[in-house]
């Protein structure tokens, strides 16, 4: 924050700002525990005196993982069946796949490939992938045939699916990745079918679900089109009005619309900077899907025909806009119309036509568009402040960062009219950082000119530190200390402008320890990353070199990855490349290369996925001579040859599948209705081998456990804090009749799932051991096999103090007190070869 | 300049202007001509197949295409502003001198299309999708073997593009090089195998092996240490030997990463005619045949003690006996053969300022791939060794050793140890990145 800008900024400044490592910090945790214990308690005090109304509350706290919540005061609904609504939403929790949303993100991102470089709308691009999918789902309807799922147990109802488990070999890796995800979609709703039976709760025959199932796979690819090309609305309400008319009461709706949206909202009142999407999150496609199932499963027949009406007319309203396609033309309008300006003449009307195009396209905007009076205000403001640099010849502004290496590409060559065209782009780029800042600010602040127009400073200064070269700024304003760049707006050649990259390339020494402290997305090491993924043990130095990128609207990682086309392992759209974009936390920057002041913090939201990122943050490649990435070849095993035969092997099993090896993960699905805690640890293909040649050696138990627990003890500490959502699934039902309340008791509730994390990492441990005193040839097996790794599933049955954190999370406040019984739960392990989540 | 003709002598101005424009056309379509030749093969795809290209692991892909079409472009320019002088030019002399360009571009542009055929042809062994992945692995494993001696030494690893082509022997274009268009340098060093070698690469870590010692210097530092270890026995053995430091450096270094193997692999390419096998050419770099095997096998046992290369050796005296040397050049040989364990030492345990001061044995353990190493890496790996993307990526080399020694001494299961290297070089191929 610069001088002249705290001022303003500390009178109206409500929310703290609070620093993110990416190191655990277990003294936080300490201090985090005891004031949310101190809290429940005081708040179970005041219930219990009747001294305190449960008000209806909207929902604010963002919940770490991924399950329905429910807000607000219970309502007798005479639309709302007694039992259907917990059981609709138990189903739609079991149908909720993370794993689908990032099949999605794979389809996008070739989609959006296509629409970028070829300028139109792919439209039959996708033909092959759903006729597989419907061959897939009509050949599955017809094996399944009449079974009666009712009488089945889980595991052979799992068995008799499996059988029908596609045929990918001669799919591109992202048409096998979402082919899968369907299949398992399917392997959710049968086991929704089965639970829902026992329990004599009714659904539709698996068969008609199915067909429904086959009927939406094409609108929903279709739709994946439409969100390359921005044709799609930012919000989805559909599904939840469908859903409340027939079985959810207000409040539930509300919260499952909440639920939808709570990524467009901002995460929590602690964490200061608001951020911003760059493009709508696709995984409400999913919400979307798993909606449409339920509403068919449920006999909600005659809704979802309204509900295809209403989407219909959505679509329709949004086919003629592209609020992405707007901005481009306005900013390409505004770089001409400054690089047009005449020294003296006022920027402001220039700034008042293009602030508008910004806005659209940020949901926080919306305060805004509709007040030309604060457009006004802005716009004034922001000639006041970029009438200094419009002045000056733009060309001799710039010359120094265009000139620098990094940019001189072999088919690049600096002129006079594109280094002026670089400084108008400079300023545009300064004025709509500034505005997106501005759109986020609250209305207190809008709506008082004093404290608006420090804000604007402020945003501008820190948009000028980001943007102009640093030799133009003030010495504290410069983001760092030694190097002497300046983020551009990319692709450089294009009027189109899709990132910034900056213009040095920074070459670092990156030692086993740098990779071991930094983290990239999900909270993994770097240096898991950089040995699963690209072959670089880290037990020695590399030299890199590191291409730093900052995202504005409309940028994805998939895209800066296709677009860097000059830089060696970026250049194509595939999830090999863009999975090597890390972000560039201030952390990050400054063990890297002692720049702090270039990286940019972010809340876990965005850190978690790179499908989903937010404006104004940082990423980073790195460029390692000798690094490779590590692909999992599809290969299939040869036919038995005969003696004295050669048989040649199949040249259509050797097409090149770019899919990437995958790092040591842990899943966990707490499971409230079957009283179930499933974990499920996967151990990548070098840890797997590693634990293998342990248990060949005759090693113990222990120092096979010892390479899991590196990774395991961390990833199960931090996913029941809270911190990485897409690590914890809840599967749970809710009935209508009880009573809700917000954000202090799921607080509470969370606090009682943290104990119930350290309680299962020692059941982990025990288990582990126990398994590889015992059964590790069972394992050596399961790593032998022709996969990718090893997934290692433990089901642990009525563990201690389940039915306590569920009881919490409903509000019941008294089941905080004492905390979780002992014990140790039964459990079972079975080991699978290869990838497993749920 | 006018060309005197009868009638230029009865009509000089007549004459002297057709001839300027016949001089003028003749330049500008020449002018023509090349400069849409060099727009052609600025298309790769008609030098090489596109699924050919595709079968390149992408980060050689990229960089060898950009070279590619960097040389070409270096060459439409030139084209262009020869084209551009032509059309500006007005006088004959003017004239005169663009075609003597045109002659000088015509060259320029042969060498130039000489290193796009060279390097088209090598991309395109790769039309077959089974090839292609084995040249992918070996791609790999050459890279890799570069890399464990020249990281260490903070020099850069050239990537490596293999082909593949009739032959008894392999041979390199090592990367740096000024190609034949007297501009563009090699940007990848490009290593040719045989096909009777496909599955048995050891010589591809041969090959390699130039690649390190020219960018090391080591090759003469080598000779120099043979010259100056070796004079007091011999200066004429110590000279001989000197002469021979490239390919001796080569086979160390594949020696180092392979075992055994490499020596077998030297053996087979060797074992010709007698002649071939005593044969002593003036100037060749490459050993004569009969020591050269022998001093690999001097490698084994200095590593590995006793062993099958025992049996090789016995059997490879028997086969060329030293009395069907000529009385002229026996002396040399068997000098030389008394100091085979000496060259072997120097090659492996003498440190150099080219390894940093350090003996090869310390960039590369040739003890890894000792017969009871090998042993030992396939009980900790199990059956998972050849399968497994950890194994076959981090230990490929090794893998080539080991497949290498057990088709060396077991003939009757040779067919099955073949099978299982096509496997998993087609693995290891399938592990790349495609472009």
């Amino acid at each position: 924050m610069t001088p002249s800008g705290a001022a303003a900024v500390s009178k109206a400044n409500t929310s703290g700002y609070k620093v993110e490592s990416p190191f655990l910090n277990l003294s936080e945790m300490s201090s985090y525990e005891q004031n949310e214990a101190q809290e429940a308690y005081e708040f179970e005090q005041m219930y219990e005196q009747n001294q305190y109304q449960i008000e209806p509350e909207a929902e604010s706290f963002e919940s770490p993982f991924v399950f329905r919540e429910f807000a607000g005061e219970s309502v007798q609904s005479e639309q709302a069946s007694p039992s259907a609504p917990g059981h609709v939403m138990q189903f739609l929790s079991e149908l909720h796949d993370h794993q689908f949303n990032e099949a999605l993100y794979e389809l996008y991102a070739e989609a959006e490939q296509f629409h970028d470089e070829q300028g139109f709308q792919p439209t039959g691009h996708f033909e092959q992938l759903a006729f597989e999918a419907e061959q897939m789902l009509d050949r599955i309807n017809q094996g399944i045939g009449s079974r009666n799922f009712a009488s089945m147990q889980e595991g052979e109802m799992e068995a008799v699916i499996q059988q029908f488990e596609p045929e990918t070999a001669h799919l591109s890796p992202q048409f096998e990745n979402f082919l899968g995800k369907v299949f398992n979609k399917v392997k959710s709703i049968a086991k929704g079918a089965v639970d829902l039976a026992k329990k004599g709760i009714s659904m539709l025959p698996i068969g008609s679900i199915l067909s429904k199932l086959k009927a939406l796979v094409r609108p929903l690819l279709s739709k994946v089109l439409r969100f390359a090309i921005s044709k799609l609305p930012a919000s989805l309400q559909g599904p939840a009005r469908m859903l409340q008319a027939k079985f959810l009461n207000e409040a539930e709706a509300e919260a499952f619309i909440g639920e939808l949206e709570m990524e467009a909202e901002a995460e929590n009142e602690s964490e200061a900077e608001q951020e911003m999407e760059t493009v709508p999150d696709i995984g409400r496609l999913q919400h979307e899907f798993d909606s449409s199932i339920a509403l068919h499963a449920f006999g909600a027949g005659e809704f979802e025909h309204e509900f295809e009406q209403e989407w219909g007319e959505q679509e329709n309203e949004f086919e003629q806009e592209d609020p992405l396609q707007r901005l481009h033309d306005a900013r390409e309008t505004l770089v001409r119309q400054i690089g047009e300006l005449r020294d003296g003449e006022n920027p402001g009307p220039v700034l008042e036509q293009f602030i508008p195009a910004v806005l659209p396209l940020l949901k926080l905007g919306i305060s805004i568009i509709g007040r030309p009076k604060v457009v006004k205000f802005l716009a004034g403001c922001l000639a006041t402040l970029i009438e200094p640099v419009v002045k000056q010849p733009l060309a001799r502004m710039l010359a120094l960062p265009m000139v620098d290496i990094g940019l001189k590409f072999a088919s690049l060559e600096t002129s006079a009219q594109s280094e002026a065209q670089a400084g108008a782009n400079a300023v545009a780029a300064a004025v709509e950082d500034t505005v997106r800042e501005v759109a986020m600010l609250p209305e207190t602040v809008l709506e008082n000119e004093e404290l608006l127009q420090g804000y604007i400073q402020s945003a501008f200064e820190a948009a000028s530190s980001a943007n102009f070269p640093p030799a133009m700024l003030r010495p504290e304003l410069r983001e760092t200390s030694g190097l002497n760049g300046t983020w551009m707006m990319m692709p450089s050649q294009s009027s189109k402008k899709f990132y910034k990259k900056y213009s040095k390339v920074i070459e670092i020494t990156l030692t086993p320890q740098m990779m071991k402290a930094i983290h990239t997305f999900g909270n993994r090491p770097l240096s898991d990353f950089l040995r699963d993924h690209q072959g670089i043990v880290p037990n020695k130095s590399v030299k890199a070199r590191l291409h730093l990128y900052e995202a504005i609207m409309g940028t994805t990682l998939s895209r800066i990855a296709r677009m860097e086309k000059h830089v060696p392992g970026l250049g194509v759209a595939g999830k090999q490349a863009w999975s090597q974009l890390h972000p560039l936390t201030p952390e990050s920057a400054g063990i890297l290369f002692r720049e702090p002041g270039l990286g940019r913090k972010a809340s876990r939201r965005f850190r978690t996925f790179r499908r989903k990122i937010a404006a104004g943050k940082r990423f980073y490649y790195l460029e390692i001579a000798g690094a490779r990435v590590q692909v999992v070849p599809k290969v299939m095993p040869r036919a038995v040859s005969k003696p004295g035969v050669v048989s040649p092997t199949p040249t259509s099993t050797l097409t090149p599948a770019p899919r990437t090896r995958r790092s040591n993960q842990a899943n966990v699905t707490i499971d409230f209705p079957r009283k179930q805690v499933r974990v499920f640890l996967f151990v990548s293909e070098a840890d797997s081998q590693q634990i293998s040649a342990k248990i060949r050696q005759g090693m113990p138990a222990t120092s096979a456990v010892m390479v899991l627990k590196s990774f395991l003890k961390g990833t199960i500490k931090s996913a029941f804090s809270g911190e990485w959502r897409q690590h914890v699934k809840i599967v749970q039902e809710y009935e209508a009749q009880e009573q809700f309340v917000g954000g202090l008791a799921k607080k509470a509730g969370t606090f009682l799932l943290q104990k119930l994390g350290e309680n299962l990492w020692i059941w982990l441990e025990k288990y582990l051991q126990e398994y590889f005193k015992t059964k590790s040839a069972e394992f050596a097996a399961a790593a032998a096999k022709d996969a990718d790794g090893v997934t290692i599933m433990i089901t642990i049955m009525n563990p201690p103090g389940l039915g306590l954190v569920q009881s919490a999370l409903k509000g019941n406040m008294k089941s905080m007190l004492g905390g979780l019984p002992s014990g140790i739960p039964n459990y079972s392990i079975k080991v699978i070869p290869g990838y497993r989540f749920h | 300049m006018v060309f005197p003709t009868t009638a230029s002598r009865l009509y000089p101005d007549t004459v002297s202007i057709r001839a300027s424009d016949a001089l003028r056309e003749q330049v500008l379509r020449q002018c023509t001509h090349w400069r849409e030749a060099a727009s052609r093969i600025g298309d790769l795809d008609n030098f090489a197949a596109a699924e050919a290209w595709q079968r390149l692991e992408r980060y050689l892909g990229v960089s060898l295409r950009r070279s590619l079409l960097t040389a070409v472009e270096a060459l439409m320019k030139d084209a262009e502003r020869l084209d551009s002088r032509a059309r500006r030019a007005r006088t004959e002399e003017e004239f005169e001198l663009v075609r003597q360009d045109v002659v000088t571009f015509r060259n320029r542009y042969m060498q130039t299309e000489m290193v796009l055929d060279f390097y088209g042809q090598a991309v395109n062994t790769r039309t077959n999708p089974k090839v292609a992945a084995i040249l992918r692995a070996c791609d790999t494993m050459a890279r890799k073997s570069m890399e464990a001696i020249l990281e260490p030494l903070g020099k850069p690893v050239p990537l490596v593009l293999t082909y593949i082509h009739s032959g008894l022997g392999a041979s390199i274009l090592k990367a740096g090089l000024r190609l034949w268009d007297g501009t563009t340098y090699s940007a990848v060093a490009a290593i040719k195998i045989v096909w009777h070698n496909l599955l048995r690469p050891t010589s591809l870590i041969h090959e390699a092996g130039h690649q390190i010692a020219g960018l090391t210097g080591w090759n003469e530092e080598l000779a120099l240490a043979f010259r100056q270890r070796l004079s007091l026995r011999s200066p004429e053995v110590a000279d001989m030997w000197a002469s021979w430091s490239s390919e001796i450096a080569a086979d160390a270094i594949a020696f180092a990463h392979t075992g055994y193997a490499a020596v077998a692999g030297i053996h087979d390419v060797l074992a010709g005619n007698a002649n071939f096998v005593y044969q002593n050419r003036l100037g060749d770099p490459h050993p004569i045949s009969f020591l050269r095997v022998l001093m690999n096998v001097e490698m084994c046992r200095l590593y590995f003690g006793r062993g099958p290369w025992d049996d090789l050796a016995l059997a490879w005296q028997r086969s060329y006996p030293i009395h069907q040397v000529s009385a002229l050049e026996r002396p040399l040989l068997e000098k030389s053969m008394k100091i085979l364990p000496d060259i072997a030492e120097i090659c492996l345990t003498m440190p150099m300022k080219a390894f940093g001061g350090r003996p090869l044995q310390a960039l590369v353990n040739p003890g890894r791939v000792s017969p009871q190493a090998l042993d030992a890496l396939v009980k900790q790996a199990g059956s998972a060794l050849f399968t497994s993307t950890h194994w076959v990526g981090t230990e490929c080399l090794r893998l080539l050793a080991l497949s290498g020694m057990r088709l060396s001494h077991d003939s009757a299961g040779m067919r099955e140890v073949l099978r299982e290297q096509d496997d998993w070089m087609i693995r290891l191929g399938m592990m790349a990145e495609p472009i």
